[in-house]
């Protein structure tokens, strides 16, 4: 399954911002979008891990993309989401700064990923959508909840 | 007709278990008490039994397996072998392999099982007695099978079964007596007579059948005839045909009851059934049918179902719990709303039914802890014997019920434990004698619930645990330094086995020794909730104490506040709540301390780890501690404030987020929030071994705070503040119920009951002769231990518990015209306010007190 999402295939992608920039997940891969809600912060574990949730009754480990890229990190808005995303390890929700819409992708406006890029995003990518003129980043989730680098940067 | 062989395999692998567990029971008595001729047949007829139903059943290397073991009985059982410590290793080896081809068949892995070497050694025990002795006897069991009469129990109807008859009579039915015969060689004769049931109650109703069922379940009491009363609308024929189907019957009977013979029946007396003798008087008492079939009553359920269904009652009382915080925050917003009382009526009973879901739930799950207890014995006996130990084993307490998920967990540490007492524990038969010990050593496993808890211990009367030898262990492997040694208490010295590496074994065995282990038991303990204690005296033996929870899921806790957070910790592992004045916290080594009664405690503060805010803290003069512990271990945790117990549903944090330092867990609070549970016992492991205790400068500073201060419990009456020393105060509690004393002092109120106490309680105004005052919400009974009998003292209101220092009381001046003035031992100035001490003994002076009632009793006249 894991290698099946590290390419980028045509399909429905939900299609969410963070820090403005343009994200996308396969639908496949998302669970759930919930508004934001109250979260307790767990001590001692890597910082971008935002801390838990209560999602109907089960524990829910949240992560914060803005700090997982090293952005600045800024207060909840009404727009603030957690995208439930399923993990090996369980459910684990994802802080976006607002979900945009979901989408329908071509074959033909997949890009694959750029050399270009910072190693940081080379990392979370696995490609690119081209729409109305945007590049929207498709994200390599496995590599956003696991770091291989984080350490290094 | 349906035969279902997966009954029948069921009931062939109970019982295979049944009589494996016989067998080593029996075995086992009879390696302790030697030949007994009961425990021998007991052996004989269960390796017959087991026998008997794997030949039924087809598994023919259990068979021949079996039927070697019943050989050599066979010989004991003759006396023309003699049992020796061989022969009952080879029988437990074959008691093992039979273990292991039940688990082959379970496993479906029975053609790939070898057991020839075992039935040729068993052989050879028989060939070589047989070489010995000449001629052997048959086996006993044919002796009996010759009779051809059948004996079929005794019917005799009851009222209800009679009504019965009468009215199938009055609707036509046909009620017919079914006398089925069994062949007595035949094995599971049980599991045929619930065919036999089932059939019938496919074409009929069974009004009654005899024997009773406690009879047809014991293979061995039951003789394989049986009579069924069935009231049917099927002719005789088909009645028949149902049951001539199923293998091994002998013969089937059936008659007819008719209203000219029914009386015959109601009488009890037997039925003329061709060539049959009458049976020796047996007691019986006519059993309905329905409440024949034991096995039907249960139901085996999937555990995965079991948990889910557990699940979704966690979530129900982390439901209720949010519901009593609305109903609260409800009751004091509207105070007199009748439908806030409906509210709260719905969800005190809701909160009853689901604290009785919560425990019927609960008990599904238990199961006696016998189920693990059982193995020990033969595991005891084996390492015994390996280690030339001589060894009683004691088992109490099998009947006490736990989780069935801790069983399981709880099996290694105990294994563990048993491995150590039997292996250096106990000493060598010689060495025990030498030091005036009986031979044998005694070890005792024991189970016991207390409280919320299961307390198990492991007890030997061996040598003991040498916290010298620890310490010198730990030293050479530079675990603790020298210095640190010497400092440390013996206590914490034994405990130091649980560090990996520390043994004081001097060999190393294949059973125990290795000094790896010890850790692994402690953790995998705290893993559960549980704590593990060690009480140990050098020559007369160890004990350890495992205390656990009852059960994994739920458990009550402490919640508390730090910062704007909240957390739980395990109520088992909070030894109390005590605050201390800020300026009683000492810093020593970098560490803060408090001292509490005369002992070093120290504290931690968690809240930046935790990532709390420490902003309340910061503006209290007075800090609530939470006082944790682990064994002698204490440390205090220092909170913003308690919120309460709570009943919470652990639950983890997940794979990703891993482990953190301190965190146990996660649970949902009333309100939906999440909270982390705090992992105490890792905080005092970690926190308490850097205990400074021993240390000359706390005690000095402990001794000088306790020479120089004392405390009081301060307390009103009107305006004035009264205090008692501490250590005179044995509870402070709301006004009970009291009842009226009769002929008694003035000031004598009442008597009261607390906890099974019947004390007096004196008004302590009346006393005084201060003006009477009204009971209040804030009334309260100090109740006094002075040398003989407790007392009660009302007061107005209990002010707080306070160390004063001494320095600060002053002596109260006496005036010879004032009386009251007796009961004042001195005044304590604390600036703002002055306390008075009262005199306790001059207060409960007896004479004084008959003399004030004589008074006031003249007063009133």
């Amino acid at each position: 399954m894991d290698e099946l999402l590290d390419k980028s295939r045509p399909g429905q992608y939900v299609v969410f911002a963070i820090n403005k920039q343009l994200c996308a997940l396969s639908i496949e891969e998302v669970m759930e979008i919930i508004r934001i809600q109250p979260i307790t912060d767990v001590p001692e574990v890597n910082d971008y891990i935002a801390g838990v949730i209560n999602l109907r009754g089960n524990i829910i480990p949240v992560v914060n993309l803005r700090k997982r890229y090293g952005m600045e990190a800024v207060s909840f808005q009404k727009k603030t989401r957690i995208i439930i995303v399923n993990d090996k390890t369980g459910d684990i929700g994802l802080i976006v700064d607002e979900v945009a819409m979901v989408t329908y992708v071509e074959e033909e406006n997949l890009e694959p990923p750029l050399d270009v890029f910072n190693s940081i995003e080379k990392e979370c990518f696995n490609g690119f959508v081209k729409r109305e003129g945007q590049l929207i980043g498709i994200l390599n989730l496995k590599n956003v909840l696991y770091p291989a680098i984080s350490k290094e940067v | 007709m349906d035969m279902d062989m997966s009954l029948y395999l069921g009931a062939f692998l109970d019982e295979v278990d049944e009589q494996i567990q016989v067998l080593e029971e029996e075995v086992l008595n009879l390696e302790q008490d030697g030949e007994n001729l009961d425990t021998i047949q007991r052996i004989f007829r269960s390796a017959h039994t087991l026998k008997g139903s794997s030949a039924a059943m087809g598994f023919d290397k259990m068979k021949e397996l079996t039927h070697k073991v019943e050989n050599v009985f066979d010989l004991i059982r003759n006396q023309q072998l003699k049992v020796n410590t061989e022969i009952i290793n080879l029988i437990f080896e074959s008691i093992d392999a039979i273990k292991q081809l039940k688990e082959a068949i379970l496993n479906g892995t029975l053609e790939e099982a070898d057991v020839s070497d075992l039935t040729g050694r068993l052989e050879q025990v028989k060939t070589n007695a047989d070489e010995s002795e000449t001629k052997s006897k048959p086996a006993q069991e044919t002796a009996k099978s010759s009779s051809e009469d059948v004996i079929y129990p005794d019917v005799k109807f009851d009222q209800y079964q009679e009504e019965i008859v009468k009215k199938a009579f009055d609707m036509n039915m046909n009620v017919v007596a079914v006398y089925v015969s069994i062949n007595e060689k035949a094995m599971l004769k049980s599991v045929r007579a619930f065919l036999i049931h089932n059939n019938l109650k496919e074409i009929g109703e069974i009004v009654a059948s005899y024997p009773e069922a406690e009879v047809i379940e014991n293979e061995e009491a039951f003789t394989g005839n049986l009579v069924y009363l069935v009231v049917t609308e099927s002719k005789n024929q088909d009645v028949f045909k149902a049951i001539q189907g199923i293998s091994d019957i002998q013969a089937i009977h059936l008659t007819d009851v008719t209203k000219d013979n029914l009386n015959s029946f109601l009488e009890g007396k037997k039925l003329e059934v061709t060539g049959r003798k009458k049976m020796e008087e047996t007691n019986q008492t006519p059993v309905r049918a329905e409440a024949k079939v034991k096995v039907q009553q249960t139901v085996r359920v999937d555990v995965d179902r079991l948990e889910n269904l557990l699940n979704l009652v966690g979530e129900l009382v982390i439901g209720q719990t949010r519901l009593a915080d609305i109903k609260s925050r409800f009751e004091s917003r509207y105070p007199n709303d009748a439908d806030v009382e409906n509210f709260q009526e719905a969800t005190n009973n809701l909160r009853q039914i689901v604290s009785e879901l919560q425990e019927g739930m609960m008990k599904t799950r238990m199961l006696p802890i016998e189920q693990l207890f059982n193995r020990f014995p033969r595991m005891v006996r084996d390492i015994s014997q390996k280690a030339n130990k001589d060894i009683e084993f004691i088992l109490e307490g099998k009947e006490t019920e736990l989780d069935r998920n801790l069983i399981e967990e709880i099996a290694d540490p105990i294994i563990h434990l048993l491995r150590n007492s039997l292996d250096h524990g106990i000493e060598s038969p010689e060495e025990r004698e030498q030091i005036g010990k009986p031979r044998k050593g005694t070890v005792r496993l024991k189970a016991a619930h207390e409280e919320n808890h299961i307390v198990i211990s492991i007890s030997d009367d061996g040598r003991g645990i040498d916290a010298e030898k620890i310490k010198q262990s730990a030293v050479k492997k530079n675990m603790i330094t020298e210095e640190e040694a010497e400092r440390i208490s013996p206590k914490d010295a034994v405990f130091l086995i649980f560090k990996s590496g520390v043994s004081t074994a001097k060999a190393i065995t294949d059973i125990s020794g290795r000094g790896v282990g010890m850790d692994i038991v402690r953790s995998h303990i705290e893993k559960l909730n549980g704590m593990i204690d060690i009480e140990t005296e050098v020559g007369q033996g160890t004990t350890f104490i495992i205390k656990l929870p009852l059960t994994l899921a739920i458990i009550r806790s402490l919640l508390v506040q730090m910062g704007e957070k909240q957390f739980a910790v395990p109520l088992a592992n909070v030894q109390e709540i005590i605050r201390l004045d800020k300026d009683e916290i000492q810093t020593i080594q970098n560490k803060e301390v408090g001292v509490v009664r005369g002992r070093v405690l120290p504290l931690i503060r968690l809240h930046r780890r935790l990532k709390a805010s420490e902003d309340t803290l910061l503006q209290k003069k007075r800090l609530f501690v939470v006082v944790i512990g682990l064994a002698e271990k204490r440390v205090g945790i220092v909170i913003d404030k308690p919120l309460g117990n709570r009943e919470i549903v652990i639950k983890p944090l997940g794979q990703y987020i891993g482990m953190p330092k301190y965190i146990a867990g996660a649970t949902i609070m009333g309100d939906g929030s999440v909270a982390l549970i705090l992992d105490a016992g890792a905080i005092v492991y970690e926190e308490g071994t850097a205990e400074p205790s021993g240390h000359g400068a706390i005690e000095k500073m402990v001794k000088k705070q306790s020479e120089q201060t004392i405390q009081l419990a301060t307390f009103k009456l009107g305006n004035e503040e009264y205090g008692l020393p501490v250590d005179q105060v044995k509870d402070i509690i709301t006004v009970p119920e009291l009842t009226p004393a009769m002929n008694s002092p003035f000031s004598i109120i009442g008597m009261m009951n607390l906890r099974g106490n019947i004390m007096p309680v004196m008004d302590l105004r009346r006393r005084l002769h201060l003006a009477e005052g009204k009971l209040t919400r804030k009334s309260r009974v100090i109740v006094t231990e002075t040398a003989e009998t407790p007392i009660g003292l009302l007061v107005d209101q209990v002010v707080q518990v306070m160390k004063v220092n001494k320095e600060t009381t002053e002596k109260a001046a006496t005036h010879e015209n004032k009386p009251d003035d007796r009961y004042i031992q001195s005044v304590c100035n604390l600036g703002e306010r002055l306390v008075i001490l009262l005199h306790l003994s001059s207060l409960f002076n007896i004479e004084e007190l008959t003399e004030s009632a004589l008074l006031q009793q003249v007063k009133e006249k």
